[in-house]
């Protein structure tokens, strides 16, 4: 089995045989993860969203989230590709209009090097809820708050609507006021 | 085995998985390529060989010419062997493959006749040309000069066909003449390839030289294992990159597909040529069963027949021929051009900066040995990659077959009939599975490190190999798996049914003694047998148990021992394939040294303002040449 961490296998799932069997469009990239407990399985969801360059600083759009993979963790069984676009839940979405800009707010003032250690933290995060769920390793509520503050900076506020529809539990944990 | 997670209200609520994660939609279909119009006679065809026009026929003349002129023989002689391709008289069309695809059972069918000897191992060991004859004749050309004609008869194949036991064929290639009316009408050549995944380095040689010299192939595909990645890099590299004029891809085997699936296979394969951006048509060969009838212009022999007609009356098959040719005399003269060139470069300039520009070449080429040591280097990286890659999927198969096969021990009724029937079964079709999965996933490695290595070796030495698909997994090993011995199981079921029967005749016997001697000791005697038969009944449950117990700890020892087993020869088959692509590659890098020292050599000595002159008019010749070629 692959060692590798959430956030390399993050990196890596635009590589991955089944990302590439799902044949998703040129130009869309991983999002943040999603961690969910299917049938006591601890999974990982992935969400594929689009941005677009314009050339002007902080005005890259966002398009919303339109595809998902989900997989088992620590296993990486891939159980699920999802084009939300036909998915009855996200109906009132317009896959084609951008939802808003990059960088918003709360990471303008970083620089690109701050960002990205930034995200990263926030991705081996995601290591330290796995395996407190599945070691038993200790997730005390400090680190609760840091991966939540964490993630309300990192995340652009457009998505929240769209994480909240993938996953309400995930949501009200991490991103709900 | 998944784990399971210890909290599972950690995100307050379970989710499961909506409806909407399902597969992917699949793409729209195609619409089918035009096929002829049905006639069971056939139409009348024109049968000339494509003439070159005069400008064309000038060009090549003019070129062949210009390279004797220039003393680089080797390329003259490459740019007539283009033109006689061009102008042979017979429409050749290659049935090609992966082995066992069917494809000698298709020319039989289409021939109508058993013409060629098929089976269920690779049979086809020869590369064989299907001519019109007035007699069945059977030519064999052993590839030393030797040739021997038979009669073709059942006889006429023995010791031509691939032994199943060493895998050794005969080398060399066969004719076979047949009085046929198609081939009689239509002058047509039809060409039976042996597989592709079944070829040694010199047969695969062969077959792409075969393949080279046709105007059309036909790709014949099995309906049970359609279009795996080997099968994109042999359509891909073996026909599209060799610009093979006319394609059509053929479904085979549809009849062991389940009627309701055929649609979905033809469907897949046509929206996975789609995928992969090749605009082939699709034909099923052989009448077979569909639930509907919109596969009706594409099902059977006559279509087949149709779309070849339709290939050799094409109204641009001039066009793409010369088209064709012109690609190949261009290649030709570039390279040709860039010998000159090279020659140019180090002619120009006085005495001291010629030296110091061969000084600077032989530099730059002994650096191009270091640069092509860190390609070999990075391939075998990939290599590395690839085995690990094998190694993680081996490791992840053995945890869910192991889980599978022990869920369905955990089910059997029987136990001892399943672990000495199912048991060996199932095992060999997971193994099966999981073979065709690693191949898919292999191939794919493959073909992206090939196409790596090919950009490199574009750039670098201006140069590219061709990788013959190769399986990686061989069904054969996992044909002779048997199961464990060491799991010693009775047969419960029989035992406990003659304990019963044991009970009940002893219990009915004992109440017929007591009859005569009063009720109580009846009532007793009645008590006693159901208390026996309840106790018996707990010790076989008990003991039926330990049997399920002992059977999962032995799938869980044997199945990854199985599968390592099977996969013991891949990792060789896997590096025997890397190797051949970095072997390829110092082949190619040796040839572009050679003319590259050859140009260095030639400058050592010049002729002075002469030679000098003479090299211009040359590669102005040469050039204008060229203009007018891809003008």
């Amino acid at each position: 089995m692959s060692k590798l961490s959430i956030r390399e296998t993050v990196q890596h799932i635009n590589t991955h045989d089944f990302v590439l069997h799902c044949n998703m469009p040129l130009g869309y990239v991983p999002g943040l993860p999603i961690l969910k407990i299917i049938h006591d399985e601890l999974c990982l969801q992935v969400p594929f969203l689009k941005y677009k360059v314009t050339g002007q600083p902080d005005q890259t759009l966002v398009y919303p989230i339109r595809y998902t993979v989900t997989m088992t963790w620590p296993e990486k069984k891939m159980i699920g590709f999802s084009n939300l676009s036909y998915d009855p839940a996200f109906a009132q979405v317009d896959f084609s209009k951008a939802i808003g800009f990059f960088r918003h707010d709360a990471v303008k003032h970083m620089k690109k090097a701050e960002y990205r250690a930034m995200r990263d933290e926030l991705l081996d995060q995601y290591d330290k809820v796995a395996a407190a769920l599945l070691e038993g390793a200790e997730y005390t509520q400090e680190d609760e708050a840091h991966m939540r503050r964490l993630m309300q900076i990192i995340m652009e506020p457009s998505l929240y609507p769209l994480y909240q529809a993938l996953d309400q539990d995930f949501y009200g944990k991490y991103l709900a006021e | 085995m998944a784990k399971i997670v210890r909290n599972a209200n950690f995100f307050k609520n379970k989710e499961e998985l909506p409806a909407s994660q399902a597969a992917p939609q699949a793409a729209p279909a195609p619409i089918p390529a035009a096929a002829s119009e049905e006639k069971t006679e056939l139409p009348e065809v024109d049968t000339a060989p494509v003439q070159l026009d005069y400008q064309m026929s000038q060009q090549v003349r003019r070129a062949i010419y210009l390279l004797r002129e220039m003393g680089m023989d080797a390329l003259a002689r490459a740019a007539e062997q283009a033109r006689a391709q061009a102008e042979k008289e017979r429409f050749t069309v290659a049935v090609a493959g992966e082995f066992s695809r069917g494809k000698s059972t298709f020319l039989n069918a289409f021939l109508g006749n058993e013409v060629l000897p098929v089976g269920n191992l690779p049979t086809t060991a020869l590369l064989t040309r299907i001519r019109y004859h007035e007699k069945p004749v059977l030519v064999y050309a052993d590839g030393r000069g030797g040739k021997r004609s038979m009669p073709l008869d059942e006889k006429a194949w023995d010791g031509l066909i691939a032994d199943p036991i060493d895998g050794n064929g005969p080398e060399g290639s066969a004719l076979v003449g047949i009085p046929h009316p198609f081939l009689e009408k239509t002058h047509m050549e039809l060409m039976d390839t042996p597989g592709a995944g079944d070829l040694d380095q010199e047969r695969a040689r062969t077959i792409g030289e075969a393949l080279l010299s046709a105007d059309g192939a036909i790709i014949a595909v099995s309906a049970t294992a359609a279009l795996s990645e080997s099968e994109k890099l042999f359509i891909e590299q073996r026909l599209i990159a060799r610009k093979t004029p006319f394609l059509m891809l053929i479904l085979t085997k549809m009849d062991q597909i389940p009627m309701k699936e055929r649609p979905m296979v033809v469907e897949y394969v046509k929206n996975k040529l789609k995928l992969w951006g090749m605009d082939i048509p699709v034909y099923l060969p052989y009448q077979v069963e569909m639930p509907d009838d919109r596969y009706q212009d594409i099902m059977g022999m006559e279509k087949v027949q149709g779309q070849l007609i339709a290939w050799m009356q094409h109204p641009e098959r001039q066009a793409l021929t010369q088209e064709w040719l012109k690609g190949r005399l261009s290649a030709i003269l570039s390279t040709a051009m860039d010998a000159l060139k090279e020659k140019q470069a180090l002619l120009e300039g006085d005495d001291q900066q010629r030296q110091e520009k061969i000084r600077k070449k032989k530099s730059a080429l002994s650096h191009a040995g270091v640069a092509m040591g860190k390609v070999e280097v990075e391939m075998l990286s990939r290599c590395g990659q690839c085995l690990d890659w094998i190694r993680e999927k081996a490791d992840e198969s053995a945890d869910r077959i192991a889980e599978r096969l022990e869920y369905e021990a955990a089910m059997a009724g029987n136990l001892q009939k399943w672990w000495q029937e199912s048991y060996p079964y199932r095992m060999k079709i997971e193994l099966t599975n999981m073979a065709s999965a690693m191949e898919q996933g292999v191939s794919r490695q493959i073909a992206g490190d090939s196409k790596w290595l090919n950009a490199v070796l574009e750039q670098q030495v201006k140069g590219r190999i061709d990788v013959a698909p190769a399986p990686i997994t061989d069904k054969e090993e996992f044909s002779g798996f048997t199961a464990r011995k060491d799991v010693k199981l009775s047969n419960i079921d029989r035992q406990r049914m003659i304990t019963r029967a044991g009970t009940t005749v002893l219990t009915i016997a004992g109440a017929m003694l007591c009859t005569s001697l009063g009720g109580f000791t009846l009532a007793a005697t009645m008590g006693i047998g159901t208390g026996s038969s309840l106790i018996s009944e707990q010790v076989f449950k008990g003991r039926i148990e330990k049997q399920r117990e002992e059977i999962k700890a032995a799938i869980r020892a044997n199945v990854p021992e199985l599968v390592e087993s099977s996969l013991s020869n891949s990792s060789r088959r896997i590096k025997a394939i890397y190797d051949e692509m970095i072997g390829q590659a110092r082949q190619q890098q040796q040839l572009w040294l050679d003319a590259q020292h050859q140009a260095l050599e030639n400058s050592l000595d010049p002729q002075g303002s002469k030679d000098m002159q003479a090299l211009k008019e040359q590669m102005k010749s040469l050039q204008q040449h060229l203009d007018a070629l891809q003008a």
